[in-house]
């Protein structure tokens, strides 16, 4: 919990300094102008999590997600037409840039898991932006998010979803985002998360650390193939225990293809998370892609400009 | 305000954290060696939680997991153990869906486990 309020505060931090400019003028002691890597990916998403890039400034982000059902196994094939007939989650968010480093978001998901009818609060900051002449080789962001369930508390105390008060219902991520893009075609992202839940079920984890990789081999100007995967890093104690009761998590991954449409970007998505959130997709995926259990999705990226683009920075 | 209202929003997000599990879950007092869970009680606890919400009725998704009678339900059981177990009487179980209905109480999935250890014993 410390290290979300710390990057938190980093955040914050480094907002009330921007009038004493833009981080990365640090690394330039030379007045020479280092042009920017722009479009390391086309969204503010990859296929799941968070990438480096940002809204600029005025920008607003109206963004819709969605989750199907199984696309194989016994809940898949023709008789659901590969899941369409279901949906596991759906999202929709508006977030707003504050600054070309700086957006802020809210949102409400169904939720997948536990806890559902999710409500987000959500902050990104970009520290460092990646320079073509390599003078800062990688962009470097940090995320964070706060999400509240506004379901009706079980009644079994057992249960991850017994609210005894209101905060059982929080849950938080905080998340350091990585990225360099190689030449024009490969962009990597390295993705340390931490994920916090306060209540959880017995022998699950409050507090879990995953690490988080994506790439985008970008195939044509308005088109690129996105994958992203996530280790998260539980117990052997709670994977046993889950295993006894005949739960068995993996590891989240998720394959998709970026299209850029004018204002839209458009993201086709394969995964076997059911979840959207970091929160749930991360510690709590149970199902399977060799068991057929993935399902197709989308991400549909609106931007709205909403004072002009003079504030917009070269 | 614009300056302090960012601390509030840390000092709110310190507040509010906590780390806590739920207890373990008990067998709530079912004794499954004793008990007599019989088919029309399970077919009740699914007729008051799963078909009267427009779910599992057969003829609309989920077409697979069709409940609307006894033997319908048996069948999916016995064809969909592993799926039943984890969804319905497992520790991550997630049906009922929310949607605004309470989950099944922790004796109604105890009972429902024994009924289905048993064998679906119909009296």
């Amino acid at each position: 919990m410390k290290i979300i309020s710390i990057i938190f505060l980093g955040c914050i931090i480094s907002w009330q300094a921007s009038a004493q400019g833009s981080l990365d003028k640090l690394f330039d002691s030379t007045g020479v102008t280092h042009t920017k890597v722009r479009d390391t990916y086309k969204s503010t998403r990859i296929v799941q999590g968070q990438s480096t890039e940002m809204l600029r400034k005025h920008e607003l982000d109206f963004r819709v997600a969605h989750r199907f059902g199984d696309a194989g196994g016994e809940f898949g094939g023709t008789k659901t037409f590969f899941g369409t007939d279901n949906s596991t989650d759906i999202r929709i968010a508006f977030e707003y840039g504050i600054s070309d480093n700086l957006m802020v978001g809210i949102s409400r998901s169904k939720g997948s898991g536990d806890l559902q009818q999710l409500y987000e609060g959500l902050v990104k900051y970009r520290f460092l932006q990646q320079t073509t002449d390599n003078h800062i080789p990688v962009s470097l962001a940090v995320f964070g998010n706060m999400v509240i369930s506004g379901m009706p508390s079980n009644t079994d105390i057992t249960s991850a979803a017994h609210f005894s008060d209101g905060s059982d219902r929080l849950m938080y991520v905080a998340q350091a985002l990585v990225s360099r893009k190689f030449a024009d075609r490969l962009s990597l992202t390295l993705m340390p998360t931490y994920v916090h839940r306060n209540h959880v079920s017995y022998l699950d984890m409050n507090n879990m650390f995953a690490l988080g990789a994506a790439g985008r081999l970008k195939l044509s100007k308005r088109l690129g193939l996105l994958a992203e995967y996530y280790y998260p890093f539980r117990t052997a104690e709670s994977k046993d225990y889950f295993k006894s009761k005949g739960t068995t998590f993996y590891n989240p991954l998720g394959l998709g293809l970026e299209i850029e449409t004018g204002g839209h970007v458009f993201s086709v998505t394969f995964t076997n998370s059911t979840a959207i959130l970091e929160n749930q997709f991360i510690p709590a995926t149970t199902t399977s892609w060799l068991q057929g259990q993935f399902r197709w999705g989308f991400n549909i990226s609106r931007r709205f400009t909403l004072f002009g683009k003079k504030d917009w920075k070269k | 305000m614009t300056r302090i209202a960012p601390f509030l929003l840390i000092c709110l997000v310190f507040a509010a954290c906590k780390n806590e599990q739920a207890p373990p879950p008990v067998s709530g007092g079912i004794n499954c060696d004793a008990a007599k869970i019989t088919t029309s009680y399970v077919l009740g606890v699914v007729q008051a939680n799963c078909t009267s919400r427009n779910c599992h009725p057969g003829g609309s998704s989920p077409v697979v997991a069709d409940f609307s009678t006894a033997d319908k339900l048996k069948g999916y059981i016995n064809t969909h153990r592993s799926t039943f177990d984890l969804r319905v009487t497992g520790p991550q179980a997630d049906m009922p869906q929310s949607m605004g209905f309470p989950a099944l109480s922790q004796g109604m999935k105890d009972s429902i486990a024994c009924w289905i250890a048993h064998g679906l014993p119909d009296q």
